[in-house]
């Protein structure tokens, strides 16, 4: 018996202390708004606390991502593959994934160990204690992916073959456990390490072409980035902690808090029904218009992507019911429909509180205000192309009949009201300078609880920790991703990169504007090959300094860089965005790629204008600022 | 036994084309805050063209200014774990390899660079003592410039500052709570938050030294400076006791003569670029307050009351102890 219930017991311990973290991630800062507000004090330790609860969500977060299988990874590859092929490559992948993973325990362990002043507290409690999250982390996920489901007893084996292909990748972090916790080793061990380090210099290569060629046929994202800056470093005598400290680094950011409290707001509204009564809203004061019902899907997109962007939770949660709205008002066809509903899945990305634009402000130095002003007008023309395309063609269609009346907007105003304010509550409570950005994502996080819990009703109290619990492998997978990405980003630091692809583009590319279109070309490159969150930890640091080498405002650069990436989810043939669609309409990829072209084409239009229009971005900017 | 065997010849191979490779040169890894072109930069680039001649091209040093190697936390972690293998570290950062080094910068207790001097002589065996324990050699360590309070509203005593919301520094959690604790109202914001900060009102007030304040262009939306000097800019070159001990030990004492030559112009490279800052920032409407007799006293008194909470907390008392008493020593010699 108790063998059957050890699992269980261990993941309702995993489910609580997971839920628990999100949950004090978000008091922490509420507390110390109303200490500051009414008291003029504040919890000690507290902003030590919130960056700790970060490692422990993204760490708890992700192990969860594991159990259900969900860190964000692209198969298309395996999809067309046939027995015994199919079965020979999982279990490579599987194989991989497992040596990776658990050489980032070992790297993780050693990290806690060595890394940290052993003295130190956060508040009252062990660093180490705080840190052991990592490994433990890391240890859960590699056994994960040997007991998925899925894999035949022998892929089982192989897979668990892995642990030993890990201990053999983390010999140097080992080494340094052992040097730690016991005694001097023999001589040798010190040649062991060399030859390791000598070896994989030579070797880098064909691991390189496993890692990235295996992102195809499954591998998650997370062990292809975190894997491939692993490599680089094994083969260039770094030091293989390095990857773990950059995602403690990454995790601990001041900043990084926001992602996950404006996830869960986005997920808390998206489990509520605030989307069908912003349906009902937009219906009521645009349904009138020709292409009353684009417009409807357009804004209600717009608003759930400023806080779910990057995550696809739009098109999965409101994608159906959009779906289903327009092509019943007789206007558009199913492909219309949902190539729109696939486009609008991160068109609200360039608004406040849109993730990505505070990640690019951590990553590039650049005030997240300014880069909040900044992307409105861009953003604006975006929704705005959109809306247009959708009043264009419903106006081949007949007349909608949708009648437009004070009552009705009246009424459904009434009914969302509460939800509508929460757009002004974060504008308001962000920009007047009442509340820190992190600050601002606690209070969505708390208000949108009591508006869907106590207001509305939509969620009961008992159903606060599932909904929590459901947005977890999104909140984790995403924290997990950004974590190893910077791994890969401190490699190009540590290389020199930015240094040399500067010197290089100084005495080649002549022209600001010869830059930009090269700039365009790789970035679209980029964006269908990786997700966001990783493209603005890796590449941001490249181009940063050739903007500045080519006078282009790091603002203005941010919303060029973020622009691509958007139009990136569209581009087949791995544009997130494409994925979702396919599984959320049930439609094969082929037919989501005709659907989006029209709308692909429009967005690159206008981020071609974004790029080469620099005043749409600093305009308001000048004036503010 | 064969293949033990084999296995060993491997090694040895492995170690034959390692050994005369590391014999061969050893490339120093140096993070530093300070951004390129700034004289903290030059300095340190300085010495290790400096180190690099001594050595006679055996040790190369690399640098990564400007903070892109990370925060000072981060950048002490990565020497810890070997990807660093040097820091130049603030107080910030010093103070979280030992708490006790924060007497170096204990605010409005040393006043000038003389009274710095002969405190930081006799205090070094000390400090250096503290950082070997935690694994660190100090292989340079100066002063250069010092911090001002900057703000919206003219600040003289310290309940004018009370009434206005002052940035502390993010990574200072122990200064915040000091702060909190004499009736401040912090708000800790990273160094690219700042400018929004003072934008939407969220931050009235801060401390930097001119320089940053001037590069930064906060002083244009905070421009009152205080002319107290808050605390010495105290910068140490660290590194790990490990790398220390590969660079031939003949190099040593030389490498830190080296260093100490180049950072003796330093503080007044620095003080001479923030003469040129301070009078660009007045031509844009800075207006500095010299202290009265009586203003200093004030906040030197609230800065004395705040130790005596933290002595025997934060650092221990008698690290304190005989820093004060080569202060006061040095006082009363030139009374």
């Amino acid at each position: 018996m108790i063998k059957v219930n050890l699992p269980s017991a261990a993941r309702r311990i995993e489910d609580f202390v997971a839920v628990a973290s999100l949950i004090i991630l978000a008091l922490i800062p509420t507390t110390e708004i109303i200490l500051r507000l009414f008291f003029r004090t504040g919890i000690p330790a507290s902003t030590d606390y919130m960056y700790h609860a970060v490692l422990w969500v993204a760490f708890t977060g992700g192990m969860i991502t594991s159990r259900k299988n969900d860190h964000l990874s692209l198969s298309i590859g395996i999809d067309s593959l046939k027995e015994p092929l199919r079965s020979i490559v999982k279990n490579t992948t599987t194989f991989i994934s497992v040596a990776i993973s658990s050489a980032f325990f070992w790297s993780a362990l050693s990290l806690m160990l060595n890394g940290f002043d052993p003295d130190r507290l956060i508040g009252f409690i062990p660093i180490r204690f705080i840190t052991f999250i990592m490994p433990l982390g890391f240890g859960v996920m590699s056994f994960r992916f040997i007991f998925q489901k899925g894999l035949s007893g022998t892929g089982r084996i192989i897979a668990a073959v892995g642990l030993i292909g890990g201990v053999i990748l983390a010999i140097p972090p080992i080494v340094n456990i052992i040097y730690t916790i016991t005694f001097d080793l023999p001589l040798f061990v010190d040649g062991m390490v060399d030859f390791y380090y000598l070896a994989a210099g030579k070797i880098i290569w064909i691991l390189f072409i496993v890692l990235v060629g295996g992102t195809l046929f499954g591998i998650p994202l997370f062990i292809v980035l975190g894997g491939v800056a692993y490599i680089l470093f094994a083969a260039n005598w770094g030091a293989l902690e390095v990857i773990t400290n950059e995602a403690y680094t990454m995790l601990t950011n001041p900043s990084i808090p926001a992602i996950p409290l404006f996830t869960l707001t986005g997920f808390l509204l998206s489990e509520s029904k605030a989307g069908e009564r912003f349906i009902n809203l937009f219906r009521s004061l645009f349904g009138r218009l020709t292409g009353g019902m684009a417009i409807v899907a357009i804004l209600v997109c717009t608003f759930f992507t400023t806080f779910t962007g990057a995550s696809g939770v739009t098109i999965l949660a409101l994608g159906g019911l959009l779906s289903y709205v327009m092509i019943k008002s007789g206007l558009y066809s199913k492909r219309f429909s949902n190539g729109l509903l696939t486009a609008s899945g991160s068109i609200g990305l360039l608004f406040p509180p849109s993730l990505p634009i505070i990640l690019y402000g951590v990553v590039a130095q650049v005030s997240i205000k300014s880069m909040f002003i900044g992307g409105i007008v861009p953003g604006l023309i975006m929704v705005i192309a959109l809306i247009i395309y959708g009043v264009i063609t419903a106006r081949r269609g007949k007349k909608e009949t949708a009648q437009f009346t004070w009552s009705e907007v009246g009424g459904s105003l009434l009914e969302s009201f509460w939800e509508v304010l929460l757009p002004i509550i974060i504008i308001v409570g962000y920009f007047s300078g009442l509340f820190t950005l992190v600050e601002t994502g606690a209070v969505a996080v708390v208000y949108t609880l009591i508006v869907e819990v106590w207001i509305k009703r939509d969620i009961s109290i008992r159903d606060i920790s599932r909904v929590v619990l459901k947005s977890l492998p999104i909140i984790g997978g995403i924290l997990i991703l950004l974590a190893v990405a910077k791994g890969l980003s401190y490699y190009l630091v540590d290389a020199e990169i930015p240094m040399k692809l500067v010197a290089w583009a100084g005495e080649n590319i002549h022209s600001k504007y010869v830059f930009l279109l090269l700039l365009n070309l790789a970035l679209l490159v980029a964006g269908c090959l990786m997700d966001i969150f990783s493209a603005i930890l890796v590449i941001v640091p490249l181009i940063l300094p050739l903007g500045e080498l080519f006078g282009i405002h790091p603002v203005h650069l941010g919303i060029i860089f973020l622009a691509n990436l958007e139009l990136g989810y569209l581009t087949p043939p791995v544009g997130l965005n494409l994925f979702l669609a396919s599984y959320r309409f049930e439609e094969p990829l082929i037919k989501v790629y005709r659907n989006v072209i029209p709308f692909f084409l429009i967005l690159l239009i206008t981020v071609l204008l974004i790029t080469y229009v620099p005043f749409l971005s600093m305009g308001l900017l000048k004036l503010f600022g | 036994m064969l293949k033990i065997n084999n296995f060993r010849i491997i090694i040895l191979m492995g170690l034959f084309i390692v050994l005369p490779f590391q014999a061969f040169g050893l490339t120093l890894k140096i993070g530093s805050l300070a951004p390129v072109g700034t004289p903290y930069d030059t300095a340190l680039r300085e010495i290790g063209e400096e180190w690099n001649r001594i050595s006679g091209g055996r040790i190369t040093v690399k640098i990564f200014p400007g903070g892109i190697a990370g925060g000072e936390a981060d950048m002490i972690r990565k020497v810890r774990i070997g990807q660093l293998q040097g820091v130049v570290l603030t107080t910030v950062g010093l103070n979280k390899i030992d708490s006790d080094l924060m007497t170096m910068a204990l605010p409005l207790t040393i006043q000038s660079e003389e009274e710095f001097k002969y405190v930081a002589e006799r205090m070094l065996p000390e400090w250096t003592r503290l950082l070997d324990e935690k694994g660190f050699a100090l292989a340079a360590f100066d002063m250069a410039g010092w911090v001002n309070i900057f703000s919206k509203q003219q600040v003289n005593f310290p309940e004018d500052l009370q009434s206005q919301k002052f940035r502390v520094f993010h990574e200072e959690p122990e200064m915040e709570q000091v702060l909190k604790t004499m009736g401040f109202r912090v708000i800790p914001l990273t160094q690219p938050q700042v400018m929004s900060g003072l934008q939407t009102g969220m931050i009235e007030a801060f401390y930097a030294p001119p320089l940053l304040a001037a590069a930064q262009q906060w002083f244009a939306l905070a421009p009152n400076m205080l002319n107290l000097k808050i605390t010495p800019v105290v910068g140490g070159l660290i590194i790990s006791n490990r790398t220390w001990a590969r660079i031939p030990e003949e190099y040593h004492e030389e490498f830190k003569e080296a260093a100490k030559r180049i950072l003796l112009s330093l503080n007044e490279d620095v003080l001479e670029t923030e003469k040129q800052a301070l009078t660009i920032m007045k031509e844009h409407g800075l207006v500095i307050h010299e202290p009265s007799r009586e203003v200093t006293e004030r906040w030197t008194v609230l800065a004395y009351e705040s130790f005596s909470r933290l002595a025997g907390v934060t650092f221990t008392r008698e690290i304190y102890k005989e820093f004060l008493s080569y202060l006061e020593e040095y006082r009363s010699m030139n009374d």
